[in-house]
């Protein structure tokens, strides 16, 4: 079921009408786990019985930890979810082509994301916290019908209490949740698609990447890199809004994925306003587990590299997204090393604050180019040709390309700056109640429009 | 303590409180009719905002946009000139037809709008596969009756021209001969529109193009840029449930058709391109006197999906012809000196390579037969030059028709006659 489409959004309101007429907390955690479950059937039957399967044997496991919660049960049980990852998430990736010899393997979608919620639970319960679910608050811990896809990754003590009495939607709600899932669908449908497929039909990012010519000058790989970035942006912080959105409609809070990343000034900040649900996982379950094993600054170091390459091989089974955790994770590395040496050091000044922006912003565009490269031959020479500067001297991408990044770029910083003037000008504010129907009704009407399945040719020879 | 997240660095703590029962967070205010100012205002302009647009998009045209609205796609068939049978008219208007007949020798003419478009028709012009087919059928239809089928698309894409061939192929049609017009525009566009994309999605086509092109493997491009556009186009079966999801979507896409915003989105889309294109060229002081520099990137694609196309004729034993496309002989010229030059060494290495029949056409329509004249209609300040670039008048095309089938007459003659595998 595509969430941009128009029966999702029949399939929340009836569901949100459903669940405001029942009464008793029981019974809407009921009707909230067949809708999940029903929404995920929708991806496939045979997805959803792993879903259920996977949420049923790790409910057992939760259960035999808190009753033995020896390190020995621990491991056992993550080598089981990691096997369960790796089989259906990463066999079918290595497959490829050959999938016809494979036929048996399917691909559960947002496996990576429920598996990382049950390796959670089942890490907190080892630690002593007191999480008690009952299997039903599991099951819908698990397969929450707007996080299940994609995410954001929820905590369960973070929901527990909201499924243990789930509220009834107040007005605040709603206009909440129906910002968000505007904002989102905004993001996703429009922006993200636009920097995709470009103004006309393949002259976008997509295009950039998949050409393997062997021809990119510096110029086409810093624009790639940093049109992928805003590409990869808008899509997964617009998904994140709408589903947070979604959620929000039923009263249910689930914690922000982003927060303007690219403003951030170093690559520290920039990892806690990213994914910051994968980010704040990787960190309290691998770094601070890996970091107290001993005592040293190089192991801390360590530490880092082998999370973010952890945080790599999340994504998929490719020698790309290793290099690309260990390249986030050098990147970490060398800012603690700066700080280090900076320290003492009182002066913020604005420019130190604008190299630190600059460099970041840089290096983790750079760092874009290997993550969707498809290989790291690709990536290689991608990357070779930014320290070249002989290949500046010829663009290889449709000119509208680099006219599209720029301008939306530019468009994300102002409206980060505008937003940030706004706050401050209470006369400017004044000027919201024109405004701000304005702006949702020109995002409603574009999301619309943009929902088309395809974008249609344009005979333009311009 | 964390050295990745140090301002969020109390969130660990925050752990110990889990599972605690905490009161749910739910402030329930009373709600007053301010509240519904922003979403009842919102849902008026929507709604003024839709009607507006969807009303301004029932007569746009994507074709016609950034044309001057004097060429004429469609097929003239009240010629006068020349004294044409009745059976030759017929014959003529059958190029637009979809499939050819059994039994006869097949000719594909592909191509771009240059092959379609005629520029300030008065209605009783052909196009040059109009002329073709009718020349075709004065002088060898007696003995080998011809069919000339037109495969082309106005601002066509080399691959978009592979997968025309390619369905013809993947049909069972035998082609005896087919005859490409090639531009430096052919090697600039790359995306596949709405209709090639159902075209692939019909009858397993996509499949059968992505097994030709596994099978090219030498072509990288080709290989990485086609392959996943194909394999994005769903041609493998539905499991029962998604199929169910799939109709269900469609069928509330239907329903929300009855909103004209909904229903117009496609060419809403377009518009919004053309607009913004536009502003672009309004804001760079863009000209439309010559055609942008094809990205090398495009061209090294699209060179490799001709030769794909080559390969797949070659493979079904088809004659394949190449011409270079008549360029209009006015000023500095409408494509750029590179473009040309580059577009020209490709045919010449897969013109050698594949030892292909090749013809430069470049200099046949002299000035007069090309967009030349005043647009009163729509510039009533432009001077004499040219207001399209591309485009010939019906002249031009009889001239081009002509100089094709005295070029290619022995390979028609000497082309196997069709015949469908599927009949067989």
């Amino acid at each position: 079921m595509s969430l941009s489409g128009p029966l999702f959004y029949i399939f929340v309101t009836l569901v949100w009408l459903a669940v405001r007429a029942m009464h008793g907390n029981t019974l809407k955690a009921i009707g909230l786990l067949g809708a999940s479950y029903l929404f995920y059937a929708t991806f496939g039957v045979k997805s959803l019985c792993c879903l259920v399967l996977c949420s049923l044997g790790n409910y057992a496991l939760g259960a035999l930890l808190r009753r033995n919660p020896s390190a020995t049960l621990l491991t056992v049980c993550a080598f089981l979810n990691c096997v369960l990852l790796a089989a259906f998430k990463f066999l079918p990736e290595r497959a490829g082509s050959h999938v016809g010899a494979l036929p048996v393997l399917i691909h559960p979608v947002g496996i990576s994301f429920w598996t990382f919620q049950s390796l959670s639970y089942l890490f907190d319960i080892y630690r002593g916290e007191e999480l008690d679910p009952s299997l039903l608050e599991f099951c819908l811990y698990l397969s929450f019908w707007p996080t299940v896809l994609s995410g954001p990754i929820t905590r369960l003590g973070d929901m527990l209490p909201q499924f243990r009495k789930i509220p009834r939607a107040g007005f605040d709600d709603l206009a909440a949740g129906v910002r968000l899932v505007v904002l989102g669908l905004f993001m996703k449908v429009v922006l993200a698609q636009l920097m995709a497929a470009g103004i006309r039909q393949g002259e976008g990012v997509d295009f950039g990447f998949d050409a393997a010519s062997p021809i990119w000058g510096g110029l086409d790989t810093w624009s790639l890199a940093v049109g992928y970035g805003m590409q990869l942006y808008f899509d997964f912080a617009g998904y994140s809004y709408l589903v947070i959105g979604v959620a929000r409609l039923f009263g249910i809070k689930v914690p922000d994925n982003f927060d303007r990343p690219y403003v951030a000034s170093d690559p520290s900040s920039f990892w806690t306003k990213w994914h910051m649900s994968l980010s704040f996982w990787i960190r309290d379950y691998v770094f601070l587990n890996l970091a107290r094993l001993r005592q040293s600054t190089a192991w801390l170091y360590v530490c880092l590299v082998i999370s973010m390459a952890i945080f790599g091989i999340w994504h998929g089974a490719t020698w790309n997204y290793v290099v690309w955790g260990i390249y986030s994770g050098l990147i970490l590395v060398i800012h603690r090393l700066i700080q280090r040496a900076r320290r003492g050091e009182r002066t913020n000044s604005w420019y130190r604050q604008a190299l630190g922006w600059s460099t970041t912003f840089a290096f983790i565009s750079l760092g874009w180019v290997i993550f969707r490269s498809h290989d790291m031959r690709q990536a290689g020479r991608m990357l070779f040709s930014v320290l070249s500067p002989h290949s500046y001297l010829h663009l290889s991408l449709p000119y509208d390309y680099y006219l599209l990044t720029f301008v939306v770029t530019a468009g994300y910083f102002l409206q980060a700056i505008f937003r940030a003037m706004v706050s401050r000008q209470p006369r400017v504010a004044r000027l919201n109640a024109i405004l701000v129907p304005m702006y949702y009704a020109i995002a409603i009407v574009s999301i619309t429009v943009f929902s088309a399945k395809q974008s249609p040719f344009v005979y333009f020879r311009f | 303590v964390s050295p990745v997240v140090s301002d969020r660095s109390d969130r660990l703590d925050r752990r110990s409180r889990l599972g605690r029962p905490q009161p749910a967070v739910c402030v329930l205010r009373k709600h007053n009719s301010r509240d519904l100012y922003t979403p009842v205002f919102t849902l008026v302009l929507v709604i003024g905002l839709g009607h507006w647009l969807s009303h301004g998009a029932v007569s746009f045209n994507p074709l016609k946009a950034a044309q001057n609205g004097r060429i004429s796609f469609q097929s003239r068939l009240s010629y006068s000139g020349e004294n044409l049978t009745e059976r030759e008219m017929s014959l003529a208007k059958d190029v637009d037809e979809s499939n050819f007949p059994q039994g006869s020798t097949n000719v594909l003419y592909l191509g771009d709008s240059q092959v379609l478009g005629i520029f300030d028709s008065h209605g009783s012009e052909l196009t040059s596969p109009q002329w073709l087919q009718v020349l075709c059928s004065r002088d060898v239809q007696e003995s080998r009756p011809v069919r000339v089928r037109v495969g082309a698309l106005p601002g066509a894409g080399m691959a978009e021209l592979l997968a025309e061939a390619s369905a013809r192929y993947h049909a069972g049609e035998r082609i005896g001969v087919i005859v490409l017009s090639l531009l430096p525009d052919e090697l600039h566009n790359i995306g596949f529109r709405p209709d090639v994309v159902k075209l692939l999605r019909a009858n397993g086509n996509a499949r059968y193009l992505h097994k030709v092109v596994s099978q090219n493997e030498d072509l990288r491009d080709v290989e990485s840029t086609l392959s996943p556009a194909l394999l994005a186009t769903p041609s493998v079966p539905l499991s029962s449930t998604k199929r169910w999801v799939t109709s269900t979507e469609d069928k509330v896409d239907d329903l929300a058709d009855h909103w004209p915003l909904f229903r117009y989105r496609d060419k809403l889309r377009s518009e919004f391109s053309v607009a913004v294109i536009r502003l672009r060229n309004w804001m760079f002081r863009i000209e439309r006197q010559q055609a942008p520099p094809v990205p090398q990137n495009s061209f090294a694609y699209s060179s490799e999906v001709l030769e794909l196309l080559i390969r797949v004729a070659r493979s079904h034993h088809t004659d394949f012809i190449i011409y270079e496309g008549p360029l209009l002989p006015w000023g500095m010229g409408y494509y750029s000196d590179e473009d040309l030059t580059r577009t020209k060494r490709v045919l010449d290495r897969l013109c050698k390579q594949y030892n292909l029949h090749c013809f430069d056409y470049r200099n046949l329509i002299p000035l007069a037969e090309w967009g030349d004249r005043l647009d009163r209609g729509s510039r009533s300040d432009v001077s004499a030059e040219p207001v399209d670039f591309v485009h010939l008048s019906g002249e031009g095309h009889r001239l081009l028709g002509q100089r094709l089938f005295h070029d290619i007459r022995t390979q028609i003659v000497e082309a196997e006659v069709g015949q469908s595998d599927v009949a067989r």
